[in-house]
């Protein structure tokens, strides 16, 4: 488990130093530490499965993985912070709050030197996206959300009653098939508001609503007919 | 990835809205949840008295069963075979499924003559308390049989998925450009990368705990309304007939040696006997960090008490058939309940880390809606910032303060209280509730920037006090506080060390950034009169 642990952390490491935006190096690894750090990961989970079943030494890797990227750009960061005396930082401080052009123009030296200058600016936003006007996506929101809240769960409800069909009768099939409810209604809520306007959420979830329920009963009409 | 510019306003001002709606109320849960993978350890911590009896052998379990059976009926006993269990047999008199802050436990055990020998006692629930705080964020009252607080958390649920579905559809276009970015030189660029990094990073623990949080709270009306609405015929199967009340009991070993042999190489832990109702059984719980388990630490099997028949293993970690091995997964990511005890502590960091992402969100949302210096605009007056901003940053701190603080406060109190006070849970609760209380209306009142330090170092002092107080305890034992009893209280009392030190440092830190702030920061304690250069700072 301990060597597994490293073995996580150093893939973890690798994957972030080769990464442009790593703070730590004068400049970033080079693309193979990407080959390293997954070497390092497959090794982890190797090992993990020495003591843990496939699944649970799956469940290790991302967990250890997703505190150890989260936390090391920070670390970093306050190494870099531990890094300057006070004295630098008072007169960077000073010049800040004297020049403020001077600020707008030219980032303090510090900053230019632990952040690489990759970041777009505000006006950059138009590059990653489109321009044509016929996809604008309006907000809406009374109709759009009353639309979401009406329907989601009616329609997240049919549709699970249509895949209960689909899963084979095995065992504990009933509470996945609850646990589906929630699913698909957490994601027509959080994707419903993709639709690109109002009116139209209201018409496509209640035909969607209403298409889904009676799809459900004609089908189990159907197989109630049929036996 | 391209999305078109629409998409991501609405999709921004969903993620705004939604994100302050939820993000104080999540706050309290990720704290109170990160300490909730300790459950045991802290009410273990909290008890005044440890383990009162011996550990039993199998012949000596099956000698006493019968007479605590006798005492108990016709209550739920549970035996526990843990060699560091409080004692080997317990039930409570007034059992109930919700929560009791004045249960009364019976335990039973050997006594030294070789008799059963019993014990009255109203044991401290702290763990169970910071669990009560995770599970209902701290809104009290009850609905059926779940609280209020539990149906509050599965709407904020609701809003917490669908504000990281629209964060994750914002990080998109940028995602491989601004990845694992930190910039420092500006306050609100620093907070924007920490909230993008803490979101992405830990997304797929997110994304589990919002769905988990949502059926946790909703799963018995969606239950009905399936087999109502869905499948109506489906009901039918779901009522077994009720079995007859079983005439006898297996003996113990029996009933444990039959456990063992269905248990997958988990350890039984504790059985439960279940011995009246309609459908009796021993619901035996599993220990493994093999597999991943349905409960917090343990899997479980159910046996007929009679015959010692398998009545259900759907629950046995690594043995689930079917879909029992999905549900228990979705469980299990939920609770931490896989690769013992190390996974605890990167449970109880990712918990912490979501903290962080939900007060980064509030100071996200402040440092975008706060009245900034105009450059423009020739005048020597700090600008008015607007009622909304003021109160909500009174409030993060208020809140975010106030649950560390109680939480504090309630840590300090279990150990000096037993000794003092009777309801030792209802006292907890209840100053809980007053210190929370006390620290909202102290920054509603004081505002954000005067009332952070000092409640960050009032927080650090009474977490210092907690090993404090225990060290010195053997000192003075006419003040009821004990020291730490064992390996696992010392490393709990060094961990609230380590976090006071943490509180100090951030206590320090912000010190200084309220005396550096700048007069249109939401930190500024003052308005002072502005130098030309100072209009523009960006360091807020």
């Amino acid at each position: 488990m301990f060597i597994a642990q490293i073995l996580l952390f150093i893939g973890c490491a690798l994957l972030y130093l080769s990464h442009p935006n790593q703070q730590w190096r004068h400049s970033p690894l080079p693309p193979l530490a990407r080959l390293a750090s997954a070497l390092c990961l497959l090794v982890a989970l190797a090992c993990l499965l020495g003591h843990y079943s496939l699944a649970t030494s799956v469940l290790i890797s991302i967990g250890s993985a997703m505190a150890y990227l989260g936390a090391m750009p920070f670390c970093v960061v306050a190494r870099t912070v531990a890094a300057h005396t006070p004295a630098q930082t008072t007169q960077q401080q000073t010049a800040a709050k004297t020049d403020q052009h001077t600020q707008q123009q030219k980032p303090p030296q510090a900053a230019r030197d632990t952040v690489p200058l990759r970041r777009a600016g505000k006006n950059q936003q138009g590059s990653r996206t489109m321009t044509a006007p016929t996809h604008r996506l309006v907000a809406d929101w009374p109709f759009k959300t009353s639309a979401i809240l009406f329907f989601s769960y009616p329609l997240a409800l049919a549709l699970s009653g249509l895949l209960f069909w689909l899963l084979p009768d095995l065992e504990s099939r009933e509470q996945l098939w609850m646990w589906t409810v929630v699913a698909i209604t957490l994601l027509l809520v959080a994707l419903g508001f993709l639709i690109r306007t109002g009116r139209r959420a209201w018409w496509a979830l209640s035909l969607a609503t209403a298409s889904s329920w009676a799809l459900l009963k004609a089908s189990q009409m159907s197989l109630e007919w049929l036996q | 990835m391209k999305l078109h510019g629409s998409v991501l306003k609405v999709y921004r001002d969903l993620h705004s809205w939604l994100g302050i709606s939820a993000g104080l109320l999540l706050y309290i849960c990720f704290i109170a949840g990160s300490l909730t993978m300790f459950k045991p350890e802290f009410n273990q911590w909290a008890q005044p008295t440890s383990r009162q009896f011996s550990a039993l052998n199998a012949a000596e379990y099956d000698r006493l069963l019968p007479q605590v059976l006798a005492l108990a009926a016709p209550h739920e006993v549970t035996v526990d075979f843990s060699p560091d269990a409080v004692a080997p047999f317990s039930w409570q008199p007034q059992s109930s499924r919700q929560f009791q802050l004045d249960a009364h436990q019976m335990y039973a055990g050997l006594a030294p003559d070789g008799q059963l020998q019993t014990h009255s006692a109203t044991p401290s629930q702290l763990g169970d308390l910071i669990d009560l705080l995770h599970r209902t964020a701290g809104i009290p009252g009850i609905a059926g049989h779940h609280y209020w607080g539990e149906i509050v958390m599965g709407v904020a649920a609701v809003l917490y998925f669908i504000a990281l579905v629209s964060g994750l559809l914002l990080l998109l276009p940028t995602l491989r450009r601004d990845l694992f970015s930190v910039r420092r030189n500006s306050g609100k660029k620093f907070w924007l990368d920490s909230h993008n990094l803490l979101g992405l990073t830990s997304l797929p623990f997110h994304l589990i705990i919002s769905f988990t949080v949502v059926v946790f709270a909703f799963h018995d009306p969606i239950y009905d309304h399936l087999e109502r609405w869905v499948h109506p015929s489906d009901s039918a199967e779901q009522s077994s007939p009720p079995r007859a009340t079983p005439s006898s009991l297996l003996p113990l070993s029996a009933l444990r040696q039959q456990a063992s042999a269905h248990a997958n190489g988990a350890t039984v832990s504790r059985m439960r006997l279940q011995l009246t109702g309609p459908r009796p059984l021993v619901r035996v719980e599993l220990v493994t960090d093999r597999h991943y388990s349905r409960g917090a630490r343990q899997g479980y099997l159910l046996l007929h008490p009679a015959s010692g028949a398998v009545l259900s293993s759907a629950m046995v970690p690594g043995a689930q058939a079917g879909y029992a091995g999905m549900v228990d997964l979705l469980f299990a990511s939920h609770f931490g309940s896989f690769g013992g005890y190390g996974v605890k502590w990167l449970y109880c960091v990712l918990g912490l880390m979501g903290a962080l992402l939900f007060y980064s969100g509030n100071l996200l949302w402040l440092e975008s809606r706060r009245h900034k210096v105009s450059v423009h605009h020739n005048t020597d007056a700090a600008p008015t910032q607007p009622r909304r901003v003021r109160l909500l940053a009174a409030l993060t701190v208020g809140v975010g303060n106030g649950c560390l603080l109680g939480i504090a406060v309630v840590l300090l109190a279990s150990k000096w209280l037993p000794a003092w006070v009777q309801a030792v849970n209802h006292s907890l609760m209840w100053l809980y509730y007053s210190s929370f209380l006390v620290v909202v209306l102290w920054s509603l009142r004081q505002g954000a920037a005067k009332s952070v330090v000092p409640q960050l170092y009032l927080g650090a002092l009474l977490l210092l006090l907690v090993p404090l107080c225990s060290a010195i305890a053997s000192q003075w034992p006419m003040t009821g506080v004990w020291p730490a009893r064992n390996v696992a209280e010392v490393a709990l009392e060094f961990s609230l060390l380590v976090l006071s030190f943490i509180g100090i440092s951030a206590a320090r830190r912000m010190q200084h950034r309220v005396a550096t702030a700048a007069a249109d920061s939401i930190w500024s304690t003052t308005t002072p009169a502005i130098a030309p250069g100072q209009k523009n700072s960006k360091n807020s």
